[in-house]
């Protein structure tokens, strides 16, 4: 047991939060209720963040968080006080990052609703934590394409990773 | 699909968030990494007052290894846990690539999934495998609750209002003893629609003690008792394992859904106790 403290905190429907988002400190009061996704989409107009299932299923929400890839549908922003988000607008600050160019000329996407998922779990993970075919699969496998389009993805994943496709 | 209102808190300290807690009674709940919590809050299946947020309390971060085990506090997350190595407790490392998918155990805790008791969940049936202790704790002090008083139920748990699950100690097993973890599920990262856990210690051989669990087939984890007592005191030959595994599919009472009916899940137990013995095998 921790020793008693003075109370220091109060529920709130409306929370203060300090976020460092794609670099930029940014500062807000949310509504206790506010998904993650919904804050970076409708408050700071970050929109490549896709909202899918809200179930935590699909993917399209993952963002990298604190340096892993969560999913901010089943994320308060109320929680990410004080932590460091990257979405797909931060993956690159000038022109594609290598792995969207990648997606790009390996026709990585058909609809495109999934591919911000796609492209902040493929940023996130360290490659080497993934290894061969195998290890791609297994990287993209908390990501779904409803479009079924994993042929190119799975050609985008090996030509960013400098992976040959065995057999 | 957006959450109902709800006031929210991130007490620092364990004591503050026990008094939250007692404050508001049935209306308040503790959150962790929410990662079954927010989605039911997303399909209101929860409905909660008020939100006790836990993710910031240092005391409920830490993991450590004395004596007996390995004491993991509640919101360590799933996926610190994949990247120790927890010696001497093989059984939780070999668990953790089954739970949900690398974005999940992220942010899921093993304490949020132990007390959220899902019937097709991993660590129910590890903390059920090797004896696990949870350590409830309110505000007139922390108990202790064997892994096999802790489920009570789908989704339920043995907590009394005001307690929370603070952390659970996986007891460390002896070098000589191997461990299996098997699960079914129809697409990678899915509920399992049936799962097996063992740990199984040797000597010259033959089987000195076996602890044998499936889960995803009924209201929570099951110990298989005439299945452990099937291959006691035996070499882990091709008549063993297959009594073992016709013992299994006998003694569990699989329930029907739509993942699988009662006769499917008692199959896929036999198939999963199998492999796994076949894999502890010296």
């Amino acid at each position: 047991m921790t020793a008693p403290t003075a109370r220091r905190v109060e529920p709130s429907v409306e929370v203060p939060i300090s976020v460092t988002v794609n670099g930029e400190a940014v500062e807000a009061v949310v509504p206790a209720r506010q998904l993650l996704a919904d804050f970076l989409r409708e408050e700071l107009r970050l929109t490549g963040t896709h909202v899918g299932c809200e179930q935590g299923i699909c993917g399209a929400c993952t963002i990298n968080l604190d340096g892993e890839p969560v999913r901010s549908c089943i994320m308060l922003a109320a929680q990410v006080d004080g932590s460091a988000i990257t979405t797909v607008e931060g993956l690159s600050s000038e022109g594609l990052s290598p792995l969207q160019q990648a997606f790009k000329d390996n026709h990585g996407l058909q609809c495109g609703f999934c591919t911000p998922g796609f492209l902040m779990t493929l940023s996130t993970v360290d490659p080497e934590e993934y290894p061969g075919e195998e290890g791609i699969r297994e990287a993209i496998s908390g990501n779904l394409c409803r479009c079924t389009g994993y042929g190119g993805i799975l050609q985008a994943v090996r030509t960013a990773w400098n992976r040959p496709q065995d057999g | 699909m957006k959450p109902p209102p709800f006031a929210y808190c991130r007490p620092h300290s364990l004591h503050e968030a026990l008094e939250l807690l007692a404050e508001h009674g049935d209306e308040a709940r503790p959150l962790a990494g929410g990662q079954s919590l927010v989605p039911m809050l997303n399909h209101r299946l929860a409905r909660p007052a008020v939100l006790v947020d836990i993710g910031a309390i240092g005391d409920l971060q830490r993991m450590d290894r004395n004596e007996s085990g390995w004491m993991i506090g509640a919101t360590v997350t799933q996926r610190r846990v994949e990247q120790e190595s927890v010696e001497g407790c093989d059984l939780l490392r070999l668990a953790m690539p089954f739970i949900g998918h690398r974005q999940i155990r992220a942010r899921g805790t093993v304490g949020g999934s132990i007390a959220h008791a899902d019937p097709a969940a991993e660590l129910p049936a590890v903390a059920l495998t090797l004896d696990a202790t949870m350590v409830a704790t309110g505000l007139d002090g922390e108990r202790a609750i064997p892994a096999a008083a802790f489920f009570a139920g789908p989704y339920m748990n043995s907590l009394e209002e005001g307690e929370i699950l603070s952390r659970v100690t996986f007891p460390t097993v002896p070098p000589t003893t191997r461990c299996s973890f098997r699960e079914f599920a129809r697409r990678k990262g899915d509920f399992a629609v049936a799962g097996v856990a063992a740990a199984v210690d040797f000597e010259d051989g033959s089987v000195t003690a076996a602890s044998l669990t499936a889960f995803a087939v009924g209201s929570n984890p099951v110990r298989l008792t005439s299945a452990e007592a099937a291959v006691a005191g035996r070499h882990l030959d091709e008549a063993a394992l297959a009594d073992s595994a016709e013992a299994a599919a006998a003694e569990i009472e699989p329930w029907d859904d739509i993942h699988g009916s009662p006769q499917y899940r008692r199959q896929l137990v036999a198939v999963l106790l199998r492999r796994a013995l076949q894999e502890v095998a010296p």
